[in-house]
């Protein structure tokens, strides 16, 4: 799994510019699902065509994207100045390394004291040029964090700045493991999330899926990593449907898994669900807990992250058994 | 571009959720050059016209909104003011500006309590929306409700004009100027089948955009704007949003928005290639109709044009004329290659980008 989230961390996703994202999910599902395609936002989804006895449409979805900057202006000096994508906190980002898309590295500067607050376009990217002529890089070129992840003891992981980005890799995990049911599975990488959930919207539409379960983490201050896979029940958009999250904590009760449960309703930060919700879908949210986010740390367990696959996969497990059953 | 529509269309009052007189205007212009005119329901008008090469296999929009910057008369006091609301963003430079206030077209000033009677507190301040007022000369609540002001708009008094070095003010450029520039390319013809939209309700926070899309399901749209450029005001840098005089801006990004990578950097390439005046919008500020392109109805890509504006959203915006012609020129190129825009898009996410 650790060379799995490597791969994935090593794929550039800034918010609005996604495309690593597809061709790495391409590589990994295209064995494993019917059928791979993106839409103009650049959510990809990854479909396990139902067995046809069921017309229900069930959708797995978690956020893809990462935070990032793009290129305003490069002045006449070489200073390539910036403005954050997918994220406000700035300051945390100061002194990082960064590479754009043709493999320009450079470290993120302002000019602004971390004491004061860093606005989005308070930002430049030094890459040691003394004039423009030795950029190459040009407005609008999108640039990534450069943030490996690093593996703490046998179990924990520190994401970086990109904490969400871990469920992609929970998301192939359930994937690959999908069987045969008898309802269409769609397992929904979704990109600009982080700008205002406007990926969700998309995917919410294009779907049209009657239950979606949104992969995320957990911020709240009473779980420690460690402890089992968490069920949020509302985000800072809404709050999930109550049926199920009871279906998947029996679900997660029935294959023995742990389970936790709390609220994230953090101010500001992009609703999983609100775009889901406004569509009609059913919602839940699982996850797994992350600490030190705000530091920019995001450190989280391989065992929640796993227990929250498992969940999931139960869940479908058990709804593709009731649904045969109910046919019977 | 014929600068006679654009005048009519800049005179003409269109303040968020009273476009009609607009709208009127431009369906006149448009009816013997489109094969399917209409209004849907929430006052959007709606062009389709057949292109000379027929459809190109996807749908295609061309948008603009025809909704400007205004008030809305909120309650008249028993002196007769006219207290309102802003329609739209705007900063309180209006003060002691002409307005033409609802149908009847009735004169008005923007008042405000004069110097002498400010308190220390309250000098060197931006006034207070609720502070100011529209005078129309009524002396009564009963004189001003009798000429139907009550709930109704007020739009800045401001005729269009040439002035500069081929530059133009007026109220309203945004977005007039997309609108003459799909007239334009309405009577010029296109190469496949278009929707054209001139939308309402943008300055309200994209109220009209969203049901075109919601109706039309372009795959790849066109939104025309007017962006601002802050090119005078000592602003260096990306801060500078753009400059005038130095052609169309294209948007990588904005407020609303992140555009097709690969469509901008076709866009700007494009321009290059034809020696179109060009430059990128640098700042990621403001929003478009674009918002609601790129997220309605499972998201389309989109394409920002737009002619760099300095004092947007008030009663004198300024544009270059050189700057409104570039744009027009980059939308009929891109109007004859929007098979190549489809084909880049759908190859966004595979290997072959």
């Amino acid at each position: 799994m650790t060379d799995n989230i490597k791969k994935l961390y090593s794929a550039r996703t800034v918010c609005g510019s996604e495309h690593d994202l597809a061709v790495f999910i391409k590589e990994r599902l295209a064995d494993r699902c019917d059928e791979i395609s993106c839409d103009d936002m650049g959510n990809v989804y990854a479909l396990k065509k139902g067995t046809g006895k069921s017309c229900r449409k069930i959708a797995v979805v978690c956020a893809a994207d990462e935070p990032g900057f793009v290129v305003t202006h490069v002045a006449e000096n070489g200073r390539i100045s910036l403005h954050a994508v997918g994220t406000k906190d700035c300051g945390k980002y100061l002194g990082m390394k960064a590479e754009s898309a043709d493999g320009t590295q450079g470290i993120l500067l302002s000019d602004i004291s971390l004491r004061e607050n860093i606005g989005a376009s308070d930002m430049y990217f030094e890459t040691g040029a003394e004039s423009a002529g030795d950029v190459t890089l040009k407005e609008g070129d999108f640039i990534s964090v450069l943030q490996p992840p690093v593996a703490l003891g046998k179990n924990k992981i520190s994401l970086g700045v990109m904490g969400e980005k871990i469920f992609a890799e929970c998301l192939a995990i359930i994937a690959e493991c999908g069987g045969n049911y008898c309802f269409d599975t769609y397992f929904v990488f979704v990109s600009q999330h982080t700008f205002a959930s406007r990926g969700e919207k998309c995917a919410a539409y294009i779907l049209g899926a009657d239950t979606v379960i949104a992969l995320c983490t957990a911020e709240s201050g009473r779980l420690s990593c460690g402890n089992g896979a968490v069920i949020l029940t509302a985000d800072s958009g809404g709050r999930c449907s109550r049926t199920l999250t009871k279906e998947l904590c029996d679900a997660a009760e029935g294959i023995g898994v742990k389970l936790n449960k709390c609220a994230d309703i953090t101010k500001g930060k992009p609703s999983f669900i609100s775009p889901f919700i406004a569509e009609g879908a059913r919602t839940a949210l699982v996850g797994a807990c992350c600490e030190k986010t705000a530091e920019g740390a995001n450190i989280c367990d391989l065992r929640d992250i796993r227990s929250a696959a498992a969940t999931v996969c139960a869940y479908l497990i058990f709804e593709d058994e009731k649904e045969n059953n109910t046919e019977a | 571009m014929d600068y006679r529509v654009l005048q009519k269309l800049c005179n003409a009052p269109g303040v968020s959720g009273y476009e009609a007189p607009v709208a009127g205007i431009i369906a006149d212009l448009i009816s013997d050059y489109c094969d399917g005119l209409e209004y849907d329901r929430a006052g959007n008008l709606i062009a389709f016209k057949r292109g000379s090469h027929g459809s190109c296999g996807k749908r295609i929009l061309c948008s603009c909104h025809m909704d400007e910057v205004g008030f809305v008369i909120n309650h008249i006091d028993e002196c007769g003011r006219l207290l309102f609301e802003e329609i739209g963003m705007m900063t309180r430079a209006y003060v002691g500006k002409r307005v033409l206030v609802g149908e009847k077209r009735i004169p008005g000033i923007i008042a405000v309590k004069p110097v002498h009677l400010l308190g220390s507190d309250e000098r060197g301040k931006d006034p207070d929306e609720e502070k100011l007022f529209i005078d129309i000369g009524a002396k009564s609540r009963n004189e001003a409700e009798k000429l139907g002001v009550f709930a109704n708009y007020a739009v800045f008094d401001s005729e269009y004009e040439n002035f500069g070095d081929k530059k133009i003010k007026a109220k309203a450029l945004d977005d007039r100027v997309g609108c003459a520039m799909l007239i334009s390319l309405l009577k010029r013809g296109v190469k496949y089948d278009s929707y054209f939209s001139f939308c309402v309700g943008e300055e309200l926070g994209l109220r009209g955009s969203t049901p075109v899309c919601e109706r039309i399901k372009p795959d790849i749209c066109i939104n025309l704007e007017c962006t601002t450029a802050s090119d005078i005001y000592g602003v260096k840098g990306a801060k500078k949003v753009c400059t005038l005089g130095d052609g169309v801006a294209v948007p990588f990004m904005d407020n609303s928005a992140v555009y097709a990578p690969s469509l901008y950097r076709y866009v700007r390439g494009l321009a290059d290639e034809l020696s179109i005046p060009c430059q990128t919008k640098t700042a990621v500020a403001g929003g478009t109709d674009a918002g609601a392109y790129t997220k309605i109805a499972g998201g389309r890509a989109t394409i920002g044009l737009a002619v760099p504006t300095r004092y947007i959203h008030s009663a004198y915006c300024v544009a270059q004329k050189s700057d409104i012609d570039a744009c027009e020129e980059l939308l009929f190129e891109l109007s004859d290659r929007m098979d190549v825009l489809c084909s880049i898009n759908e190859r966004r996410y595979t290997h072959d980008r």
